[in-house]
């Protein structure tokens, strides 16, 4: 009777070790999923409205978080140009206004789909280049919900979506480099905005310590 | 004599400098053009359609505001017919189908996007801007909470026009001029109207149509 429990108990202990070990699996396949590094992408043009000021992006925001992508959910309906996709983000701070619910975790969308093109590849559509978000990633969102979508809207999209403030980053602000040609690519991500609108240097000035990574 | 010898000499050099300065931004636009016949394009009719009623503040009288980019550049030559609704048959290449679509189902229209177009191959695939195009989509928000009357309304139909007709956005050209925020010129090409800083037009600028000759030839 001793000998069986302790062999009920071994299997136990047994088939949870392979559980675990399934749900790390299964982990890390979700984060190859989300390594899109490999697919082409094609960016077609769109026009976001350019907010002037901090002031301004701050009053049409519901409110200003940091923020970490946990969770990519990309949803694509036949014959639609553009697919959606719902991010879970978990909430680090609110810089500015209120969530909903003071809720600690927020899903965002943001528009971007996948494409099979004419010779059979897969391809990434993006309006921007800071799309898509990359689970693991960590941003000052600037967001307000939408009933419609049932999630939190970027605001402007990059113009309301801005990197936190490493200290290369804020070396080439505060000495207003351009970025050399060499080093666009480690950029690509952000420049987009944090070049060509001074935004960025009033968010430093108003938020700074607090957007640090 | 030094003096005058001097004076010369910082004129010629502005002079210099500030005809580099603005050559700086010529090319402000994308490679490739419309096939069958890209890259080589002698001369440039096109036409635009529209796939839908007008909304919002796209009126009719927007959409005909499209003739503004004529008599710039001798090959380049745009003309509007609309239809409504649906996709006319006699689809050709050169031709630019415009979705005056509200996108609320994909769009929060709160959110900010004005406007977008979708170059396309042959085989319907989505190509980026310096591809060769078979056509062009041009998706305008009809409901955005931004577009607050017709002046801004045509501002945002002609930057897209302008994306059919291949240029780009000169703030965000890096790659081709690795510019600041300061040194970003005044045109209709610039994304962010209608609250903007005040590099962004609501009419085609000089500089619009320096670019429109690059591309396309004087």
């Amino acid at each position: 009777m001793k000998k069986e429990r302790t062999a009920l108990r071994l299997a136990l202990i047994v088939s949870m070790i392979l559980a675990m070990c399934s749900i790390f699996a299964c982990k890390k396949s979700e984060t190859k999923e989300d390594d899109l590094s490999g697919y082409k992408t094609v960016q077609i043009p769109a026009t976001w409205l350019q907010p002037p000021s901090l002031e301004f992006l701050e009053k049409e925001s519901q409110a200003v978080i940091v923020g970490k992508v946990i969770q990519r959910e990309d949803s694509f309906s036949s014959g639609t140009e553009v697919g959606k996709t719902f991010y879970k983000v978990k909430v680090q701070k609110v810089l500015y206004g209120e969530l909903n619910d003071n809720a600690s975790e927020i899903r965002v969308h943001q528009s971007w789909s996948f494409q099979t093109a004419g010779d059979g590849s897969k391809q990434i559509v993006t309006l921007s280049q800071m799309e898509p978000l990359r689970v693991g990633d960590t941003w000052v969102f600037f967001v307000k919900y939408g009933a419609g979508l049932d999630a939190y809207q970027i605001m402007f999209d990059q113009n309301g979506c801005w990197p936190l403030a490493d200290s290369k980053l804020v070396k080439l602000l505060e000495t207003k480099m351009t970025i050399p040609t060499e080093e666009v690519a480690s950029y690509w991500r952000s420049y987009e905005n944090i070049i060509i609108l001074p935004i960025y240097y009033e968010i430093l000035e108003k938020y700074g310590d607090q957007i640090k990574p | 004599m030094k003096k005058i010898a001097s004076s010369l000499f910082t004129v010629i050099v502005a002079v210099l400098l500030s005809g580099r300065s603005v050559d700086a931004h010529v090319g402000d636009y994308h490679a490739g053009g419309y096939l069958p016949t890209a890259p080589s394009q002698p001369s440039y009719l096109m036409f635009m359609y529209s796939s839908s009623s007008t909304g919002g503040y796209y009126t009719g009288s927007v959409f005909g505001s499209i003739t503004d980019w004529n008599g710039i550049s001798s090959n380049v030559t745009v003309s509007m017919d609309q239809q409504a609704p649906g996709m006319p048959s006699n689809i050709t290449n050169q031709f630019y189908h415009i979705y005056n679509e509200t996108m609320t189902n994909e769009f929060d229209n709160n959110a900010g996007l004005l406007g977008f177009v979708h170059p396309i191959d042959a085989s319907g695939t989505k190509v980026s801007m310096d591809s060769n195009w078979y056509k062009v989509s041009i998706y305008l928000n009809t409901t955005s909470y931004y577009i607050t009357s017709s002046s801004v309304a045509k501002g945002v139909f002609l930057h897209e026009v302008g994306h059919c007709l291949k240029l780009a956005h000169p703030i965000q050209s890096f790659y081709y001029h690795g510019t600041d925020y300061n040194g970003v010129p005044y045109a209709v090409m610039n994304s962010g109207t209608p609250y903007t800083n005040n590099a962004s037009a609501l009419t085609i600028q000089v500089h619009d149509m320096d670019n429109l000759r690059g591309k396309w030839g004087n």
